[in-house]
């Protein structure tokens, strides 16, 4: 059996923000760069399963989301990714399959080297 | 001088003869003119009037410097109305002060950058002005900084900040939220990613005019005509949020020379130009 590491994106921010840093705070890119990332690398190295619990927050923007999931996709592979990433949104059950498309969108332009 | 203000004052329901009275006022400015805005005779009047106003009135590119004052409305709602708005903080006001009839309640926010929390502010303000407490509105606060991102997007030189005032009425009396968002921006027809899809689109033949362009990018049809990467998700799911979702309940956008009443899929050429973009949107508690 798997481990499974779970990220609640609520503990990054209540309120998430833009695309970019640069763009204000609570971005998609820092989400990616400093929990989306870590994160995965480390079920990557244990061969387990990556959860995001996107409920608690207040909303999502859409270059967020793209940021954070394309965004990871682009870094690491779609396929990737999503052999090892489960969704929870109960708050806005629509953004799984929103955020699956972003991933495999994104794969779709730049896969891994 | 004095300048009359339209006895329809309202962008989203009469925005040719407001966008007119506007480039009227800059136009005098311009010219190094003070002016005073007559009020008195505006019959009907709506927070996104108010809130374009005001950012015009911090816009030194507007105003050139000049001073700016205005007397108030006869009607006694319209003049709680300016009131409430915070309109008189920026007008000198001429005659008799009027008072706030607490009809309604706004709440103003301007800044450079994309703030979500100031996002959720104003979310929380105008449902819990209608509801009695903060409501998650998900719609809301994903259109509030979308709205806040595209002003980055669609700036002329993404190097220069360009300023965004987002204002919400929340109206007890009709229970609606309305949320009016303008930015100082070129606009989107003439910002640097618009006017190069413009130009893929001529290459492939296709000749639409900007009301046409604007509807593609609401349905978010332009990946399709052009093949092309383009990122812009967020105001295809503002349409989402409005037609499909239901979690909005009316959303108009007007820039450079386009208006679009999106629910009423109303997309038309604008005599008068509109610097920038406005997008209003409204929300009724569930």
């Amino acid at each position: 059996m798997r481990t499974v590491t779970v990220v609640n994106a609520r503990d990054f921010s209540d309120t998430p923000g833009p695309r970019h840093i640069s763009e204000g705070e609570f971005s998609g890119e820092k989400f990616r760069k400093e929990v989306l990332l870590p994160a995965f690398r480390k079920v990557e190295a244990e061969d387990g399963e990556l959860h995001v619990d996107l409920d608690g927050t207040e909303g999502y923007a859409t270059s967020f989301l793209e940021e954070a999931f394309g965004g990871l996709a682009r870094e690491v592979g779609s396929a990737e990714l999503l052999a090892r990433l489960t969704i929870k949104s109960d708050d806005e059950p629509y953004l799984r399959e929103q955020v699956k498309g972003y991933i495999v969108e994104a794969g779709g332009r730049r896969n891994r080297q | 001088m004095t300048l009359r203000v339209p006895e329809h004052f309202s962008l989203v329901e009469h925005p040719e003869e407001t966008l007119l009275f506007l480039a009227e006022l800059s136009a005098h400015t311009a010219q190094n003119r003070n002016v005073i805005l007559d009020l008195r005779g505006v019959l009907v009047l709506t927070p996104d009037a108010i809130a374009v106003l005001v950012a015009r009135l911090k816009d030194r590119q507007f105003t050139h410097g000049m001073g700016i004052s205005g007397n108030e409305p006869d009607d006694p709602g319209l003049r709680a109305l300016f009131v409430d708005s915070g309109f008189y903080e920026f007008v000198t006001r001429t005659g008799t002060p009027g008072t706030s009839a607490g009809a309604g309640k706004i709440k103003r926010k301007r800044s450079n950058v994309v703030e979500s929390r100031s996002a959720k502010a104003l979310k929380d303000f105008a449902s819990n002005s209608l509801s009695g407490s903060p409501q998650k509105w998900f719609a809301v606060q994903r259109t509030l900084v979308e709205c806040m991102s595209n002003t980055k997007a669609h700036a002329g030189d993404p190097s220069v900040a360009t300023p965004w005032w987002a204002c919400v009425y929340a109206d007890p009396a009709r229970r609606v939220a309305q949320f009016s968002f303008v930015d100082t921006g070129v606009g989107i027809f003439k910002s640097v990613k618009v006017r190069g899809l413009q130009g893929v689109l001529r290459a492939l033949g296709i000749t639409d005019n900007s009301p046409q362009i604007l509807r593609r990018l609401v349905y978010g049809q332009i990946e399709s005509s052009t093949g092309k990467r383009y990122r812009g998700k967020g105001i295809p799911e503002m349409r989402i949020d409005l037609l499909d979702r239901k979690e909005l309940d009316r959303l108009v956008i007007i820039s450079n020379n386009v208006y679009a009443d999106v629910g009423a899929d109303k997309f038309v050429e604008l005599q008068t130009e509109f610097r920038g973009t406005f997008v209003y949107f409204e929300k009724r508690p569930s």
